[in-house]
């Protein structure tokens, strides 16, 4: 599911999901109008959309409150747990040390790409998109 | 940019703790890092409602502002698309959902690792995680420094659209103070930053 290091376990059930796929083709014993696998796909892949429009809706709908104000606090410790996690797994991965240094060069690269392509098209968009207006 | 410190100081400690080999198994089980996201996505959505933001553009959004961030997520798109042709560089693919993190580190790096095995392979992911990581720290960081020389050389615009995601918080009292009406711009650098905020995971989700 994520930056676990490769653990043969890990690996094997990654790669061969035997048990899954015995037993889908004949599922639909549970009656559901949508297959089963569909749905989770969905849920999987809209995850990520699904709870931020939940947040989003509860942020609103409770805003008044003081302590959700505060939630924006909460983001920061997460991130660092995350981010705290996800380098142990890193470093436990011998293979991942050893391709450090290409790593750090790559992602040089794409930030600098990335700088240069946004001050590109921004420029381009303020000579002949935003200019109509006599500015703003 | 004492979170992002602080963020990439965690990050550090825990590859230092990784190299120890003395992790404990609870720290690697993949359901930590599900759990964790799904609550900063939640906390995410929750700042998002509850905050100033959204009720300042509600009363001041005007549609042709939607353009700007929409030339940030293609300028920053195709020029790393590019990037895939310079020797030693990874798949566009995988150049592609490092520069749709448009400098928010913490939710790209974390997507990456959590949705790409599946199609990348477990080791793939891992890795475009860690680079999904440092290059959007770098673009924050560069961003950060460089807002002022960027409004001078390449006007105000630019200097939004450099700043990715970061024009809304990190970056926007650095825009503000380096143009000349600047509080004018902070409408516009919300929207650019809320547009983007949402487009992240979408677009990482698109390259998997």
């Amino acid at each position: 599911m994520r930056a676990s290091p490769p653990h043969p376990a890990a690996n094997h059930t990654a790669i061969h999901p035997q048990s899954h796929t015995e037993t889908s083709p004949h599922d639909d014993a549970c009656g559901c109008v949508v297959p089963c696998d569909v749905t989770k796909h969905a849920v999987k892949m809209f995850r990520i959309l699904i709870l931020l429009i939940i947040g989003t809706a509860v942020g609103y709908l409770t805003r008044r409150n003081r302590l959700v104000r505060r939630t924006g606090h909460l983001a920061q410790p997460i991130v660092c747990a995350l981010l705290f996690s996800f380098g142990a797994s890193l470093g436990s991965d011998r293979q991942m040390v050893e391709r450090f240094a290409d790593f750090g060069g790559q992602a040089l690269l794409l930030a600098l790409l990335g700088i240069a392509g946004s001050l590109t098209a921004a420029a381009i968009a303020e000579r002949y998109l935003f200019r109509k207006g006599g500015g703003r | 940019m004492k979170g992002t410190l602080l963020a990439f100081g965690c990050f550090a400690a825990g590859i230092a703790l990784g190299l120890t080999q003395a992790v404990p198994a609870w720290l690697l089980r993949p359901e930590l890092p599900a759990l964790l996201l799904s609550l900063l996505i939640l906390t995410v959505g929750i700042g998002l409602g509850a905050g100033e933001e959204l009720r300042h553009i509600r009363t001041t959004f005007r549609p042709h502002m939607l353009l700007l961030p929409l030339c940030t997520i293609g300028g920053t798109l195709l020029f790393t698309a590019a990037g895939a042709l310079l020797p030693g560089m990874r798949p566009a693919a995988e150049c592609l959902a490092v520069g749709s993190g448009f400098g928010y580190y913490s939710l790209s790096s974390v997507l990456i690792a959590e949705l790409y095995p599946a199609t990348f392979g477990i080791q793939t992911a891992a890795e475009l995680s860690a680079v999904a990581l440092v290059a959007n720290v770098v673009r924050e960081l560069v961003a950060l420094f460089c807002t002022p020389l960027f409004t001078r050389r390449f006007g105000s615009l630019a200097a939004i659209s450099a700043a990715g995601i970061n024009s809304m918080d990190v970056c926007l009292p650095r825009i503000v103070d380096s143009a000349r009406s600047g509080s004018e711009l902070i409408p516009l650098c919300i929207c650019h930053g809320l547009v983007l905020e949402v487009s992240v995971p979408l677009l990482i989700r698109l390259f998997g």
